[in-house]
């Protein structure tokens, strides 16, 4: 049988690819595909514990999740097309005019 | 549940995130998120919550894989190539990440979950989840209203064009120099 573990451990793999995804892009746009990535381990993680240990808090905090993850990609690709139209490029490498 | 369908599951999931974060084609990796969404979509379905599954689809399948993929599009310029990790980053990144999974799988062995926990809940209605945001969670459901307006004044805030005038006359000269080069 599949129990919560089996969901856990998904999660946990979909973290670390996301998190390798993040190491490693140059992308900024590509950065954030993975940062999604991160977000929907998160999400699986509340909704399999309030599936297993019934508690309505799980769904209700991965909807927030999703919400928040919406606000986030929305103001990502904003910074990501002013550093395009004041750099034209959105390598992470190039981007450094705050880091001193 | 049948141990075959949540392999398959898996698998839906995890092949198209690896796309994502190692495909050389950035659209590529943009349509297995989408993939990799629905995957997750359908794993929602088995933990019996389909209303999460339909904002899953909704949300990320239908606004945020797109949105990225807009975002992509306006701004790769396709002639260039992908600029890629060093050698030596990419060694350091998987080792970051073979390390947390093995911390993380460390902690689920000592968390003293039975592996086999199943559950027969039918999950929450959508009558207690609509009950549940207006009287439990209300503050936190109209802080993610503010939220969302913010964002929307933000990311029009920050990606709007800036119409500045050249002021002298030097400034003006440089600025056609820069277009004729």
């Amino acid at each position: 049988m599949i129990g919560l573990m089996h969901y856990l451990g998904l999660a946990s793999a979909l973290f670390c690819i996301g998190l390798y995804g993040v190491l490693t892009r140059r992308n900024a746009v590509a950065v954030l595909m993975s940062l999604e990535l991160m977000f929907n381990a998160v999400n699986i993680n509340l909704v399999a514990f309030s599936h297993f240990k019934p508690e309505i808090a799980g769904v209700v905090f991965s909807l927030f999740v999703i919400a928040v993850a919406a606000a986030e990609a929305t103001v990502g690709v904003a910074l990501v097309l002013s550093v395009y139209r004041n750099q034209r490029n959105i390598d992470l490498d190039h981007a450094t005019s705050l880091r001193w | 549940m049948s141990p075959f369908l949540f392999y398959f599951l898996a698998g839906v999931v995890l092949i198209p995130a690896l796309a994502v974060v190692l495909s050389e084609n950035l659209f590529h990796a943009g349509l297995s998120l989408i993939v990799s969404f629905l995957g997750i979509a359908a794993i929602y379905v088995t933990l019996s919550a389909p209303f999460v599954a339909g904002m899953q689809v909704l949300v990320y399948a239908g606004a945020i894989a797109v949105l990225l993929l807009f975002a992509f599009m306006l701004t790769h310029d396709i002639m260039k190539p992908l600029q890629k990790a060093t050698r030596g980053q990419q060694v350091s990144a998987l080792l970051a990440c073979v390390l947390l999974a093995g911390a993380m799988g460390r902690v689920l062995a000592a968390s003293g979950w039975e592996l086999s926990l199943v559950s027969d809940s039918e999950g929450a209605s959508l009558t207690e989840l609509g009950l549940a945001y207006l009287t439990r969670y209300l503050v936190p459901f109209e802080l993610i209203s503010i939220l969302l307006l913010m964002t929307l004044i933000g990311a029009v805030v920050i990606a709007r064009k800036e119409e500045h005038e050249p002021t002298t006359e030097f400034e003006q000269l440089s600025e056609t120099a820069e277009e004729i080069s």
